[in-house]
């Protein structure tokens, strides 16, 4: 006998098998049925896309890098109260509630993954590029993190730590790269476009452009 | 009890997905690679607000998808399967109707969405998408108890799932983290508990900690790298003292 009790969402987890084949199709299904019953406003999916494809992205976390390396005061406050000092620069709320950045030095590289889903710091990062949410970065990262950023382009030295972040709870983790040498004097604005979203995710390093 | 998500350390995938050019990562995807891909997470960002649920229960219903849809199944058409569930399971609609308005967009491509005159009372409105994505929903939660443990203690891991409220319910101990020893680095006062939140058992708060472990304390000496390290988020009931 089936014990209903600890079998909680058994039949209801194959409701989706009426859905159609083809996922434009799903959403427009799905979509439909909830506008006719009132549960959702048209305007409002075309707010919550706008939002993320323009509004918040890899360019806040940016902002928050470029400060860290300009002023030593914010940098402080940043590795003290990351969620805090993020907030100074209004970037707050869904999948960033909780944050905590984690400083590279030449002795160690941090690295984030989410193995048991894909938990990723929007407000800062936006939505994560499709790898990050990918089986073979989910599967991989924790057991070859090596193998993994030698893919990425990122050879490291063997003696060189690596630590990888798995985000299994609401923290939310955002990793600080080493400000590159020659970049003396440069503005917030100069050290902000230096700072790509790998280096702040741990996949890559921040680029010095080449023209 | 595995379920299909929990993937860490699994052998057997391939290369990262990602495009290569002159041996450096070129990171130029768009941020919805198709239209549907933006109405799917904005349909379920927009649902859960009429819906009500938690994150750890949205979490739950993806990661139990068959494991043979889970795996075959890309990113959002995960996260559209679990919504139609979520929605049925919280009676915001029924199978029927599910199954008449696959009908209609199946069959016919010429057909108008008809809005409903009165909406539910808790809508997400356009001018409230801002407000609502900046406040968010902190986990953190008050807890007079004081933590069992502090920075630099050293604690093992359960070896089986700490759910003890649902068979097969959901936890945040991955498996390939079960029953090994590690070292407390960060506290982060307490949280709600994934494992009771997800299955509507209330918050049952507890202290969060992030160990850290050993690649070889994980892998063995023969697959770990003594140099690498792997930080884990994880609550109070997760662990037992390693003394």
């Amino acid at each position: 006998m089936t014990d209903l009790k600890n079998n909680e969402g058994h039949s209801h987890h194959h409701n989706h098998s009426v859905l159609p084949e083809e996922p434009e199709l799903r959403v427009k299904a799905i979509e439909t049925l909830l506008i006719q019953k009132g549960l959702i406003d048209p305007d409002t999916l075309n707010e919550l896309i706008d939002t993320y494809e323009n509004k918040i992205g890899p360019k806040n976390g940016a902002r928050v890098v470029a400060k860290a390396w300009a002023d030593d005061s914010y940098k402080e406050r940043l590795l003290k109260n990351s969620t805090k000092a993020i907030e100074e620069l209004s970037y707050t709320g869904r999948q960033g509630e909780h944050m905590v950045v984690v400083e590279n030095t030449p002795e160690t590289h941090n690295m984030v993954v989410c193995t048991l889903c894909s938990c990723y710091p929007w407000p800062v990062l936006g939505l994560p590029p499709s790898w990050y949410k990918s089986d073979e970065y989910r599967a991989r990262a924790v057991r070859e993190p090596r193998k993994v950023l030698k893919e990425f382009g990122l050879s490291l030295n063997e003696d060189v730590k690596i630590k990888v972040w798995d985000s299994t709870s609401e923290m939310r983790y955002l990793v600080l790269p080493m400000r590159p040498i020659g970049t003396e004097g440069f503005s917030e604005d100069e050290l902000a476009k230096l700072v790509t979203r790998n280096s702040m995710i741990g996949t890559g390093l921040p680029e010095l452009m080449d023209d | 009890m595995t379920r299909p998500h929990d993937m860490g350390g699994r052998f057997g995938d391939g290369p990262i997905p990602i495009k290569v050019k002159n041996g450096k990562c070129v990171d130029d995807e768009p941020v919805f690679k198709f239209n549907w891909h933006a109405k799917a997470l904005a349909v379920t960002l927009a649902s859960a607000s009429v819906g009500k649920w938690n994150i750890d229960k949205g979490r739950f219903f993806r990661e139990s998808l068959p494991p043979s849809d889970y795996n075959r199944f890309s990113y959002y058409e995960k996260w559209l399967s679990a919504l139609v569930n979520l929605l049925i399971e919280k009676k915001l609609i029924n199978a029927d109707e599910l199954k008449n308005v696959v009908d209609v967009v199946t069959n016919n491509n010429n057909f108008s969405i008809k809005q409903k005159n009165h909406e539910h009372k808790d809508v997400l409105k356009p001018k409230d998408v801002s407000v609502t994505l900046g406040r968010g929903g902190p986990s953190k939660r008050e807890n007079l108890k004081e933590p069992k443990y502090k920075i630099g203690d050293h604690v093992k891991t359960l070896n089986f799932s700490p759910n003890i409220f649902k068979i097969g319910g959901h936890t945040r101990l991955p498996i390939y983290a079960r029953g090994k020893k590690g070292k407390i680095i960060l506290q982060h006062d307490s949280h709600v508990l994934p494992d009771k939140s997800a299955h509507d058992l209330g918050d049952g708060q507890e202290h969060l900690y992030t160990v850290e472990f050993t690649s070889n304390e994980l892998w063995g000496i023969t697959n770990g790298n003594k140099n690498d390290i792997i930080c884990i988020d994880l609550w109070e009931s997760y662990l037992t003292d390693d003394t």
